[in-house]
């Protein structure tokens, strides 16, 4: 009777030891694959800026007036044209929220289809802080010479066997607009 | 026993390189950043004629900065130099370039400082005199 009790309590002590074994690799797992996304979110933000700041380079290309048409904290529109003088253009770049998620988008005219993202955001979003030409904050419109946009990406790393988590990039650039300080 | 450890340890290890690669490339980037800010800021400057060619040195050579994003500090450290095109130092009075070395350093609170340009290898641009 007593081996049969020993048995027993080597059994349970032997499989508590292996669970918690098991578990700790299954959490660290966890944690390795949201690091992993981690890095991956990172290089797909620097991507995704990229293209952010050639869509930032375009501001007043070839327009002599009216280059910054609407500025806010979560908006930017503003207008260039393919040639002095030539057709203008105009770029919305925004953060909008669409089922309860903010996206970065960038629409080109007047169309209703991105030219750009939707990229998908934290609930920090997007922010736009504008300067004029003495780095002094949030000037007129036409006085605008420069942008400092923050933004802060986000990416669902759920996986039914491991975990829930969202992994977060803020990241943040600045633009002077060349144009107009010609 | 000595199984589990083993891979515990291991993937441990694993876990601890990939977290340090996400820190200092996160940060690395964002010094990048705030490194093309400062040349842009010089850019602008020199393109509307708001600072001249000739300030460069005086308004910059020796002048420390700092940007602070979320935890983090970026000190820039600016060095000014007369070169050629190429970049090659030069000791010409009157320059036509001047080369322009950052290097900058993020601090965070908890004390930890990350290089990403350093005085022997700065980040470096040459400046051109666009209104001789």
């Amino acid at each position: 009777m007593i081996h049969l009790l020993e048995a027993i309590g080597a059994t349970i002590i032997g499989g508590i030891f292996i669970l918690t074994m098991i578990t700790a690799i299954i959490n660290i797992h966890a944690i390795g694959v949201n690091t992993s996304q981690q890095i991956e979110l990172v290089e797909i933000s620097e991507d995704v800026v990229s293209v952010v700041e050639s869509y930032l380079s375009l501001v007043g290309a070839g327009v002599a007036d009216s280059a910054i048409i609407n500025t806010t904290d979560s908006s930017f529109v503003f207008s260039y044209a393919d040639s002095v003088g030539g057709i203008r253009h105009t770029i919305n770049l925004a953060a909008e929220t669409n089922n309860g998620s903010k996206e970065l988008v960038a629409y080109k005219g007047g169309s209703s289809t991105p030219s750009l993202g939707p990229f998908q955001l934290s609930d920090y979003g997007v922010e736009f802080i504008y300067y004029d030409v003495n780095e002094n904050p949030n000037p007129a419109d036409s006085l605008v010479r420069s942008v400092q946009m923050t933004m802060e990406f986000e990416y669902d790393t759920f996986r039914d066997d491991i975990d829930k988590r969202y992994i977060r990039h803020r990241i943040r650039i600045w633009k002077y607009f060349k144009n107009l300080y010609l | 026993m000595i199984l589990f450890s083993t891979i515990y340890l291991t993937t441990y290890n694993s876990l601890y390189d990939q977290a340090d690669m996400a820190y200092k490339g996160m940060n690395l980037l964002n010094g990048q950043k705030v490194t093309d800010k400062f040349f842009q800021k010089i850019e602008a400057d020199l393109l509307g004629q708001i600072m001249p060619f000739d300030a460069i040195q005086s308004t910059y050579n020796n002048q420390v900065d700092s940007v602070t994003i979320g935890d983090f500090t970026y000190f820039a450290d600016f060095s000014t130099t007369p070169c050629t095109m190429t970049g090659a130092d030069t000791t010409t009075a009157d320059p036509e370039f001047i080369r322009i070395d950052i290097s900058i350093w993020a601090v965070h609170p908890n004390g930890d400082t990350l290089w990403i340009g350093t005085q022997e290898h700065p980040l470096s641009k040459v400046f051109v005199d666009l209104y001789i």
